[in-house]
Parts: structure tokens; sequence; C-alpha cells
């Protein structure tokens, strides 16, 4: 025991010591575990929600990520010169044993399915197609032209002589207004926690609008200074 | 689901309560509850009503489990719950009017504060004589000296932890705690023979 724990009065100290039955009833032991178990047998588990917290985060990062990652193929798509192999063929000039030719790609249809007949016959050796769910190419190749059958047409076109740019500018553009967008949505989000937590406030539920603060906090660095008026008095006293 | 064992520090059995187990809450309720309930059974001198501040006490431990960091010792926080709750029932019941913090002040009359459980049916039931005399000389204490006589007798807390619990210095806690034991000491004779 520290000097700052020593009792100041040996005798008073057993006094207080042997003092018999200062303990709380049966009835309020019995009251508060029985609160206490129904609070959380009631309540969702903390663990599903503090994993929440973490993985909600890397999941927005992953799917932003995602859409960046596959919108940049579209401003790479500029088809200067497609390679040969890349262009699709259509069963005719597999047939016919026709040289692929870059003047017919403008015309190459779209649907890419009769052409899939086609390459699957005579591409068989060459890799196996993938499945129609594989994650879109920026230049899909023959062979994976057939099983990208969820492509978007706009990616199988890729006409030869036809400058993509409009298609690249746009491409940016969603990009950008994308991240616009999320900044937007963010802020809707700040706003709709802050209401939330002024309702709470309202309603006389102190500890969940606490708790609210506590979690906007964790999500916004500056939570605090974000709050109006009327509730940052009240925010500096909730515990960190 | 109990992953916790039996040594497990306060703060662990804590979070693992506001992360659901149940069982968490009941070890920790069980090391606590005692201190606690002398804590708040000798402020009040009236077992009704501190069995009422107790529970206050413990429902507010539930109801912000969520919202619960370890950034102190878990039983710092529980008193501080308990010692807001008490200052709470003071202000309520109109029987403390909140003076400056030098308590040495003897404006404030102690025996309007709590009023002696000589009367209450507690008291006449009481098992020991000695309870009731404690009790009666406790309530006989300026508030904030019998507060951190009975935070320093009972929380565990070093006196750092007791000042920063009520808002003041070391040497106030400790010029407090002194000024108790004198007063108790002179209103218990006999207290020698329990030595």
């Amino acid at each position: 025991m520290t000097a700052d724990r020593e009792p100041i009065d040996p005798a008073l100290d057993a006094m207080l010591r042997e003092n018999p039955a200062e303990t709380p009833p049966a009835h309020v032991d019995a009251a508060i575990l029985a609160a206490a178990h129904r609070a959380v047998a009631s309540a969702p588990r903390a663990y599903s929600r503090r994993h929440w917290r973490v993985w909600l985060p890397l999941g927005a990062a992953a799917t932003v990520a995602a859409v960046v990652i596959g919108l940049h193929p579209l401003e790479r798509q500029a088809p200067q010169s497609l390679p040969a192999s890349d262009v699709p063929v259509t069963a005719a000039a597999v047939q016919s044993g026709a040289t692929p030719d870059r003047s017919n790609a403008a015309t190459t249809p779209v649907n890419p399915q009769p052409a899939a007949a086609a390459n699957a016959q005579s591409h068989a050796a060459m890799s196996p197609a993938r499945p129609a769910s594989a994650p879109v190419r920026a230049a899909p190749r023959r062979d994976e032209a057939a099983a990208e059958s969820a492509a978007p047409p706009a990616r199988l076109e890729a006409p030869a002589n036809a400058r993509d740019a409009p298609g690249a500018a746009s491409a940016q553009r969603a990009s950008e207004a994308g991240v616009t967008s999320k900044q937007a949505s963010r802020e809707v989000r700040v706003g709709d926690a802050i209401e939330r937590i002024r309702a709470l406030r309202r309603d006389g539920r102190e500890v969940e609008a606490a708790a609210a603060l506590v979690q906007l906090r964790e999500t916004v660095s500056d939570a605090d200074a974000r709050l109006p008026p009327d509730l940052r008095d009240w925010a500096s006293a909730v515990r960190r | 689901m109990s992953e916790t064992a039996d040594d497990d520090a306060d703060e662990t059995l804590m979070l693992a309560y506001a992360a659901g187990d149940a069982s968490a809450f009941d070890r920790l309720y069980a090391r606590h509850k005692g201190a606690l309930y002398r804590y708040v059974l000798r402020h009040c001198a009236n077992a009704a009503v501190a069995d009422e501040l107790f529970q206050d006490v413990w429902m507010n431990v539930i109801r912000v489990r969520a919202s619960y960091l370890p950034a102190a010792r878990f039983g710092s926080w529980l008193f501080t719950l308990a010692h807001n709750r008490i200052v709470d029932h003071w202000r309520a019941s109109g029987q403390v009017k909140m003076v400056p913090l030098d308590d040495d002040d003897e404006t404030v009359a102690p025996s309007a504060l709590v009023s002696p459980s000589r009367d209450e049916p507690d008291a006449r039931a009481s098992a020991s004589e000695t309870s009731a005399r404690l009790r009666a000389a406790l309530a006989g204490l300026p508030p904030l000296q019998r507060d951190a006589f009975l935070l320093h007798q009972e929380s565990g807390l070093s006196l750092a932890e007791i000042g920063h619990l009520t808002g003041v210095g070391v040497e106030t806690v400790k010029s407090r705690v002194r000024y108790a034991v004198t007063r108790l000491r002179a209103a218990l004779p006999g207290l020698g023979e329990h030595a």
C-alpha cells in the first residue's frame, strides 16, 4: 500500500472496516443485475458495430478505387490503333479465314455473342474464356470478348477510327463528379448526424446523444467544430 | 460468451460488458458494489435514499456502456458517477447551498445536510450500535469533508485521483480528510478501543 493509501487513522479505519451489513439489499442487487443483462440482451452486439466502423470506411475506399480504376480505361480507349488480334471478328470472317481488318471494326456488331461462338470454336486452344462476371479490361482480346457478354457495349465497339475523346472527357468528368458527389454526400451525413444528436437531446435521450457525438467524432476529425452553437457547450462536456 | 478471466482488469470487464458480455458486468458489480454502497450510504445516512442513489449510479453505468472509454481507471470513473449523483441529490433536495471550494467555511450547517438517522427505522433496527454512531458522526461532517473522507476510505483512489474527481488539488483533499478524521475522533469517544 502506498503512503497515499495508508489509513490516516488506524482506529477509525478499523471501526469502519468492522461495520457489518453495509451491503446493498438483495432486491437492489437483483434489480441492477437484471437491468444490466436486459440491456445487452436487447442491444445489437457492439462487436458488430465496432467492426462496422472499421470495415465501412475501408469498403467505401475500395468501392471508390474500383470505380476510378474501372473508369480509367475509358480514358485510354482512344482507339488510335488496335492490334488486329484485339478486333472482334465475325463468324463470316472466321469461316472465310479473312484477316481481321481494322476498317471493319467500326461495323463490327456490338453483340459479341455471334463472335463468341466462332471464337470458341476457332480459339479453343487459347486461354480459356472467362466467366461473364469477370472484371472488364481495357482492351478485351478476342478470346475474352466472348466471355464478357456482360461488358458494356461501348467497350466492345472500340471503333478503330473513332476518337474517343468525348468519352475520355466524360469519363474524367464522371470521376470528378463522383469525388464531388462523395464529398457532398459526406457533408449530408454529417448534417444528418448533427440533427440526430439535436433530436435525441430534445427528447431527453442524453446518453444516446452523447454516444452519437462520440461516433461522429470518430468519423469526422473536426466534429465539434461543425456543431451548431447550441450544441457546442454540451459537446464540450461529453467525454471523448 | 465470456472470454474474460476472474483476474481481468476492471477496464477489460467494462469493455467486455459494452461488447455484450453480461457476465463481465456481474463480476464488475460484485467487485465494486460493497465499497460503492458504503460510500453512498454513509453520505445519505438513510438506507432507502442510499438504495435509490446506488441503483441510479449503476443504471448510469449500464446506460453509457457504449461510450465508455478506459481513459482513466474504472474505479475513478465509477466513483465520479457516484459523486456526481450525490451532488445532484443534494441540489435537488435543497439541502445544500453551493459554497466556494474552500470548504472550511462553516456557513453550511452540517446538521441541515443529512439528517441523522436516529429516527430512521433502519437505525433502530440496525444490527450495530457502532454503525449508528458512525453514521451519525459522518452526518455531522461538512459535506465536502465527508465526501473526501469517504472517497479516501472506500474508493481505493489516490489523493490525486480524488482531487481530480472533486475538482480540487491534492493538498486540499489531504486537508479535508485530516479535518474529517479529527472531527470523527471527537464525535466517537472510545475510538481507541477499536485500534
